[in-house]
C-alpha cells in the first residue's frame, strides 16, 4: 500500500516524464528534419 | 534553416521555464499548507488543474484555428490546430493519469463513472478520433477540412466538462467543487504560480510544435 508522499510522487513523475519523454522526440525530429535538410543542399552543390 | 533553441528569445524562454518549473515545484513542495485527510495527495491538485486548464486552452486554439483554417484556407492555420490538438492531448493524458492517483487514496478507488470523469474521457476519446483522421483521413486537402471541423466540433464538450458538476443531480457527483475565491492565500498563489507557469511551458511547446510541423512540410517527411 502506497502512502501520501508515494501518489505525489508518482503523479508528479508522470507529469516531468511525459513532458521530457515530448521535448525529447523534438528534439530528435528537429534533428532528423535539419539534418536531411542540410544533406539536400550539399547534394545541390555537388 | 536554424533550430528552434538556436533563436536567442526562444533560448532565454526555455531557461525562464525551466526556473520556473524549478520554482514552482519547491513551492508545492515547502510553500503550501498540509490538507487535513488528504495529506500529500492533495499536491497533485497543484499539477493536476493546470494540466487540464492548459488542455482546454489548447482545445480552445484547435477551435479558433479550425474556424481561421475554413475562412482563409491558409496552412498555418492547420499547423496550428494539429500542434494545438497534439499538445492539448498530452496534457489531457496527464489530467487523465494524476486524477485517478489522487482518487485512489481519496475515494478508495482510481475510477469512478461521475459526470466530470466521463465527460473528460469522452474528449479525449474525440481526440483520437482526430488523430485517426489525420492520419488516415486520405486526401491531404480533404483531412485539413474534415479535421478543422472536426476540431470546432468536439470543444463543445469542454463547456459540458465545466457545468458537469451543476448539470446533473448532486447524488451522482463525486468530483470536488472547490471555490477557489474561498482558499487561503497560501494555497491560492502557488495555485496561481503553477497555472502561469503551466501556461508559459505551454505556448513554448505549441511554438515549438509548429516549427517543427513547418520543418516536416519542407520536406515532406512523416519524422
Amino acid at each position: 500500500m502506497f502512502n501520501y508522499l508515494e501518489y505525489f510522487i508518482s503523479a508528479y513523475g508522470i507529469v516531468l516524464g511525459l513532458i521530457a519523454a515530448w521535448f525529447i522526440f523534438q528534439i530528435k525530429a528537429e534533428y532528423y528534419l535539419t539534418a536531411a535538410s542540410q544533406e539536400d543542399t550539399i547534394n545541390k552543390e555537388f | 534553416m536554424e533550430k528552434f533553441i538556436e533563436k536567442k528569445s526562444n533560448l532565454i524562454w526555455a531557461v525562464l521555464i525551466l526556473l520556473l518549473m524549478g520554482i514552482n515545484l519547491a513551492n508545492i513542495l515547502w510553500n503550501t499548507p498540509m490538507v487535513k485527510d488528504q495529506h500529500w495527495a492533495q499536491k497533485i491538485f497543484y499539477y493536476h488543474v493546470p494540466a487540464a486548464w492548459v488542455g482546454f486552452l489548447s482545445y480552445f486554439i484547435v477551435l479558433v484555428s479550425g474556424v481561421q483554417f475554413l475562412m482563409k484556407k491558409d496552412i498555418f492555420w492547420d499547423r496550428m490546430g494539429l500542434a494545438a490538438a497534439e499538445i492539448g492531448t498530452l496534457f489531457m493524458s496527464i489530467v487523465l493519469l494524476t486524477g485517478p492517483i489522487w482518487a485512489k487514496p481519496i475515494w478508495g478507488t482510481a475510477w469512478i463513472w461521475e459526470p466530470r470523469l466521463t465527460t473528460t474521457l469522452v474528449l479525449y476519446l474525440i481526440y483520437i478520433g482526430y488523430f485517426m483522421l489525420r492520419s488516415f483521413g486520405g486526401n491531404p486537402e480533404r483531412v485539413r477540412r474534415y479535421a478543422a471541423a472536426l476540431g470546432i466540433i468536439a470543444f463543445v464538450d469542454v463547456p459540458i466538462i465545466f457545468l458537469s458538476v451543476k448539470f446533473w443531480t448532486p447524488e451522482i457527483q463525486s468530483h470536488p467543487q472547490v471555490e477557489m475565491s474561498s482558499q487561503p492565500g497560501g494555497i491560492l498563489f502557488p495555485f496561481f504560480f503553477s497555472m502561469a507557469t503551466f501556461t508559459l511551458l505551454y505556448v513554448l511547446m505549441l511554438k515549438y510544435r509548429i516549427h517543427i510541423l513547418h520543418l516536416k512540410e519542407k520536406r515532406g517527411t512523416n519524422v
